[in-house]
């Protein structure tokens, strides 16, 4: 049984074709048995074979033993990290210019990390603070709206060089990428659903860019788990609360493919952040709202339902409070 | 004996915590009530040191004229009588020890005229070091961390042995080259050298937690030089020698060995002790060399006033010390130290600390409950890796 919460989302080509976004592995909740559904819900033809995309797992992409055993000889992996190394060795000048910019991105990413721990250390201290009541609410209301215009500056810079990079290389016409994307559609053909596994998101993200986007996706069923599901958002938010040299604040990352609308997607959400914190929770909701921050945990699952999602009974998201609340309730 | 880190005399006998469970026993042995053998019971029934946080309490059963305890914790006496209970051959000696204290033992027992250092026979943790091994005590709180142990399901990298042509010592220097698991020639890595290599794998478990780092994303896939030192006394303490050794013929020899970043935010020296003041002196000769540095409980002696009296194995490092207090240069943009409170270096460690960022290094300091010892060490370096050499841990979700 499954809570539902009123999303648009379906994509630009209005696609109806299953979406499911699942946590990490683990939970209970085998990939197996998400293509088992999808075949007897008839999305999928029994047996039928599936395309994999493994990018994100870097120099153990198309490593056999990591996919679920089960579909190992219906799944056809595409190979994207593989091949994109391929591309670079083919094409020096690009590859050249994909440095320059992976260097741009870092500098602008220092820059954005150092003016965004500043100004969440003024929301957390404005928080602290004691005096008049309505004159505290107006600066702290002001002190996240700076952080909202950071994370979206930041976002549009980083499409914009993004952007530039693609411009200027002109990437769909040159030979390498033409030739690596004309094999990949051959090893396609004859898939009926994709699975996304999860991994490093940056080079998940990159890989797909390099090779379509969302056109590479576009008219299959879809089953993307955890930096696979962050790809399909709007926005690719970093996060680690606790990592092991300090503390760490949640950041926008890059644009993701927009296919699963209205949501951040928490991969890890427990292990992840401090989720007994409302005040770092609330700021999290708060940043990122209207857009549902969603714990993605072993074993969830969120299924695109029409104009909404469908999430698994314990799916839980986080409210406008910073608590945790079960992915179903009415903000 | 109270925990005081200000106390610099210990307090005699009368003045001991009192072991609840000893005075249990006493109790027991003084009424007749514990049979016939109370004390074999006793140490049947309980583990040693015995804990009753915060109070740790030494127990050594045997014929002896004394028996102390012998530790390495600055501020306390280093030898700690031990009580024999009347009547018996059981010794005890009891200690008070902030929750996740670590701290490192022998038990010295006088017999017939002779004194003799022992591992604790009651208590079968251990840890090891190039002068043998010694008892260990672990106070609430403390747990070996999960990093540092062997996993199973990790996968683990390689060592390479590299005889390194060296004009400068006259003869090829030995190196052992950790490469981390998917080592990938078409890739880059981050390089970190480090002093006492050897002893950082055999006592410090560095192998170990390499590996488990990097598979937790931790820090990233990096090459890794263990030094094994010459005459380390006069090597690694500031000697222009070994600084030139490590920056003009080592660092070239592994880039054209090891497909390394060139930038000097990828490259990290690291050491312990004389290994730290070692890593110091390397960055401070060459500086814009080495962007990352993990210095634990370094040498970093200085005087404030008059003449070195540490003997003369450390004049060297006294005047490099004195100097670069008096004008602190960016030896690294980054700098993690770490030190224990047990220890004797701690003043010099935390003095080290503003001139550092005087300097214009980005520093992170960190103290632990635990002394000069390679577990210590080994214990500090999941947070100092991480920070000098973050991972993809914050890309990762898998």
């Amino acid at each position: 049984m499954r809570g539902s919460r009123r999303r648009r989302a379906t994509d630009d080509a209005g696609s109806p074709s299953p979406l499911v976004l699942l946590g990490p592995r683990g939970g209970g909740l085998a990939l197996r048995d998400v293509v088992g559904e999808l075949e007897a819900g008839g999305a999928l033809s029994p047996g039928a074979r599936i395309a994999a995309i493994t990018a994100g797992w870097r120099d153990r992409e198309a490593n056999e033993g990591l996919i679920d055993p089960r579909l190992a000889d219906r799944v056809v992996d595409l190979e994207l990290y593989r091949r994109s190394d391929r591309i670079a060795e083919a094409d020096a000048e690009l590859a050249r210019a994909h440095r320059e910019t992976r260097d741009r991105l870092k500098a602008l990413r220092r820059a954005y990390n150092l003016r965004l721990h500043g100004l969440i250390e003024a929301h957390r201290r404005l928080g602290e603070l004691r005096g008049d009541a309505s004159v505290l609410r107006a600066e702290r209301g002001e002190a996240l709206a700076a952080i909202r215009r950071l994370d979206a500056r930041h976002l549009d810079r980083v499409v914009e060089i993004r952007s530039e990079f693609e411009r200027r290389t002109t990437l769909p016409e040159r030979d390498a990428v033409r030739s690596q994307r004309r094999e990949v559609a051959a090893r396609l053909e004859g898939t009926e659903a994709i699975v996304l596994e999860g991994g490093h998101v940056g080079n998940l993200l990159s890989r797909l860019r390099l090779f379509g986007g969302r056109k590479l996706l576009d008219g299959r069923p879809v089953i993307a788990r955890s930096a696979g599901a962050m790809v399909l958002t709007e926005r690719v938010v970093l996060f680690h609360d606790r990592p092991p040299w300090g503390e760490g604040h949640p950041e926008v990352f890059d644009a993701g493919l927009g296919i699963a609308e209205g949501l951040v997607a928490l991969p890890h959400a427990s292990a992840r952040l401090a989720l007994d914190d409302r005040t770092r929770g609330a700021r999290l909701t708060a940043r990122f709202s209207p857009a549902s921050c969603v714990l993605l945990d072993p074993g969830h699952r969120i299924d695109r339902a029409g104009d909404g999602w469908s999430g698994s009974e314990d799916l839980e998201r986080l409210d406008a409070a910073g608590r945790r609340v079960p992915f179903c309730t009415a903000a | 004996m109270r925990f005081d880190p200000h106390a610099r005399v210990q307090r005699q006998d009368e003045s001991m915590p009192r072991s609840p469970a000893i005075a249990a026993l006493e109790a027991r042995l003084a009424s007749g009530s514990g049979g016939a053998d109370a004390v074999g019971a006793f140490l049947d029934a309980n583990a040693f040191p015995l804990a009753e946080p915060p109070l740790y309490t030494f127990v050594y059963r045997g014929h002896a004229d004394a028996v102390r305890l012998r530790h390495w914790v600055h501020g306390l006496q280093t030898s700690s009588p031990f009580r024999r209970l009347d009547g018996t051959d059981l010794w005890c000696y009891t200690l008070e020890l902030p929750d996740e204290s670590r701290v490192e033992y022998k038990i010295e027992v006088v017999a017939r005229g002779r004194a003799e250092w022992i591992e604790d026979p009651l208590n079968p943790q251990r840890a090891r070091d190039p002068f043998g091994a010694n008892s260990v005590v672990q106070a609430r709180g403390y747990e070996i961390p999960d990093w540092a142990r062997e996993g199973e399901e990790v996968r683990r990298g390689q060592m390479d042995e590299l005889a390194v042509e060296s004009e400068t010592f006259g003869s090829a220097r030995h190196v052992t080259v950790y490469r981390p698991a998917e080592f990938r020639a078409n890739r880059r890595y981050p390089l970190l050298i480090v002093h006492d290599g050897g002893d950082y794998v055999e006592y410090a478990g560095l192998r170990q937690v390499l590996d488990q780092l990097i598979d937790r994303f931790e820090i990233p896939r990096m090459i890794v030089a263990l030094l094994h030192p010459g005459d380390r006394m006069s090597e690694y303490a500031a000697d222009p020698a070994h600084a030139r050794f490590v920056a003009e013929e080592l660092l070239p020899r592994l880039e054209r060995e090891y497909p390394l970043l060139p930038d000097p935010g990828s490259r990290g020296l690291m050491g312990a002790s004389l290994g730290a003041v070692a890593s110091f002196h390397a960055a401070l000769e060459y500086p814009g060399r080495f962007g990352r540095m993990l210095l634990q409980s370094g040498s970093f002696l200085f005087t404030d006033i008059g003449a070195n009296e540490s003997g003369p194995v450390f004049d060297r490092i006294v005047d490099m010390m004195n100097a670069y207090r008096a004008a602190p240069t960016a030896i690294a943009e980054k700098a993690f130290v770490s030190v224990g409170v047990y220890e004797p270096l701690v003043s010099e460690n935390r003095a080290l600390i503003p001139v550092l960022r005087r300097g214009g290094a980005d520093v992170r300091f960190v103290e632990s409950r635990d002394g000069h010892n390679w577990e210590n060490w080994r214990d500090r370096l999941r947070e100092g890796l991480s920070w000098l050499f973050p991972g993809p841990l914050w890309m990762v979700y898998e």
